[in-house]
């Protein structure tokens, strides 16, 4: 266990110190470490490193960062003093500049539309996914909105498979759909995959939409109050 | 004699840090028992006590504060897992880490001018939306103090993730993802504990928030400040 720690600190101390190497060589202002996490992002996304040599290690290591910092710290009881005669002036200036900071960045991403567009609703519904190498599975959803599906699957998919969705049900009649796979998790003996549309027409992302908003008025919607809050509904597709 | 102060300094912070985190985990992790305030408080305290000045506990700094190059590599990690969402909503996400990241480092530094902060000051305060690793290389570049830094992007963490919640809801965004963005720009570390209280989505983000605010103030700081005065 501690063997495979070190070995996993190891990989990251190689990737911290090409980065420290890079800003020296090229005397940049860009701090070694950021360079390094840009490159260890870089080769991951590659396929170089993978997630499992290094989990354990990053792990702990995001867990106690705050430990690393404590004999920095500690050089305040060099400098208390210029912390006490303007302590109200660096509070002030704390505050300010985070509800400005808070303020901008929240408006931008919602403006500029991030996130979930679409009301879920959960609720089980018969649905068939046929993989370009899968044969068709007939499993149900756990949730469904105008943007995508969560189903429950006993088979786990990767992140990122491309899919052919058939739901049917009475009162949607049937839809199509093709979707790509962008959540998984291990929920019990089963496994819940996030289903985002990416293509599918106009009529029947209305009738989906149509639909979670008619049950998500009187079936259970997610509950979780965060969630909740956060759909928009688009009015004109009330009835 | 060196070889027992550095062992005796390692020793000494290992247990304050240990002390200090069975303190936070048995108060319900409470935003107010933070560990690196109790850890350094705690230090301090010892320090004072026994009558040894920090150059004898900063032997250890080197040893520490070596391990903070593989901490900050390890937030690709957070980056890596999220690139799906990521990449599906670069523009909102890019654009609104930017304009996180320039309003506060410009409001910081009008708020000093106007407020009469010591240029040290200025620049120890400007890069405290980073997460302490990050912030604290920054602040080398642009003429800050290493410890008040990292002091004030944890008290700026403290400040963020206490009222930034409520503030966003106030401000009616709602969506998971600009919460998160928001929560990881402004307050760090921190920002994904009370994102990961929120949701999953909330903590995500704010991850991938976290790494993303530290590159991009990196990029940024060291042009804009020199030109702020």
């Amino acid at each position: 266990m501690y063997i495979k720690l070190l070995w996993q600190t190891g990989i990251l101390c190689v990737f911290s110190w090409v980065g420290t190497q890079i800003t020296e060589r090229l005397h940049t202002s860009i701090p070694g470490n950021v360079i390094g996490m840009v490159l260890l992002f870089v080769f991951m996304c590659l396929g170089v490193i993978k997630l499992q040599y290094i989990e354990d290690a990053v792990n702990v290591l995001l867990k106690h960062m705050l430990f690393f910092f404590i004999p920095i710290v500690v050089g305040l009881m060099n400098s208390g003093d210029l912390i006490y005669k303007s302590g109200l002036a660096l509070v002030a200036s704390i505050v300010v500049s985070v509800v400005v900071a808070l303020t901008l960045t929240g408006i931008a991403v919602q403006k500029l539309g991030a996130g979930r567009k679409y009301l879920r609703t959960e609720i089980q519904l018969a649905i068939q996914i046929i993989g370009t190498d899968l044969s068709p599975i007939n499993i149900l959803t756990e949730d469904i909105s105008g943007g995508g599906v969560k189903v429950i699957s006993k088979q786990l998919l990767e992140i990122g498979t491309q899919l052919n969705c058939t739901i049917s049900n009475s009162k949607l009649g049937i839809i199509k759909a093709n979707g790509e796979v962008v959540r998984t998790e291990k929920k019990d003996q089963d496994f819940r995959l996030g289903i985002n549309f990416t293509e599918i027409s106009k009529r029947d992302r209305n009738k989906l939409i149509d639909f979670t908003y008619r049950m998500g008025e009187h079936a259970a919607i997610n509950t979780s109050e965060a969630n909740a809050r956060s759909y928009s509904i688009p009015l004109e597709n009330t009835d | 004699m060196n070889t027992l102060l550095i062992v005796a300094s390692l020793g000494l912070t290992i247990g304050v840090y240990s002390l200090s985190r069975f303190i936070y985990l048995r108060g319900n992790k409470h935003p107010l028992l933070n560990v690196l305030f109790l850890s350094t408080f705690l230090v301090i305290v010892v320090l004072r006590v026994c009558h040894f000045t920090y150059d004898e506990y900063v032997s250890c700094k080197d040893i520490i504060s070596y391990f903070l190059g593989p901490a900050t590599v390890a937030l690709a990690v957070p980056l890596f897992k999220n690139r799906l969402v990521l990449k599906k909503y670069s523009i909102p996400i890019l654009v609104g880490i930017l304009f996180g990241s320039l309003s506060g480092m410009t409001t910081t530094v009008l708020m000093g001018n106007v407020t009469g902060l010591s240029r040290t000051m200025t620049m120890s305060l400007a890069p405290k939306f980073v997460t302490i690793p990050i912030a604290v290389e920054i602040a080398k570049y642009i003429g800050g103090d290493q410890a008040l830094v990292a002091v004030f992007v944890a008290v700026t963490g403290l400040i963020s993730s206490a009222f930034g919640p409520t503030l966003l809801t106030r401000l009616k965004v709602t969506d998971p993802v600009a919460r998160g963005i928001a929560l990881g720009t402004t307050a760090a570390g921190q920002g994904v504990a009370v994102g990961l209280q929120e949701g999953e989505m909330q903590g995500a983000m704010a991850g991938l928030a976290m790494a993303l605010a530290g590159v991009v103030t990196a990029l940024i700081a060291p042009m804009l400040l020199p030109l702020m005065r």
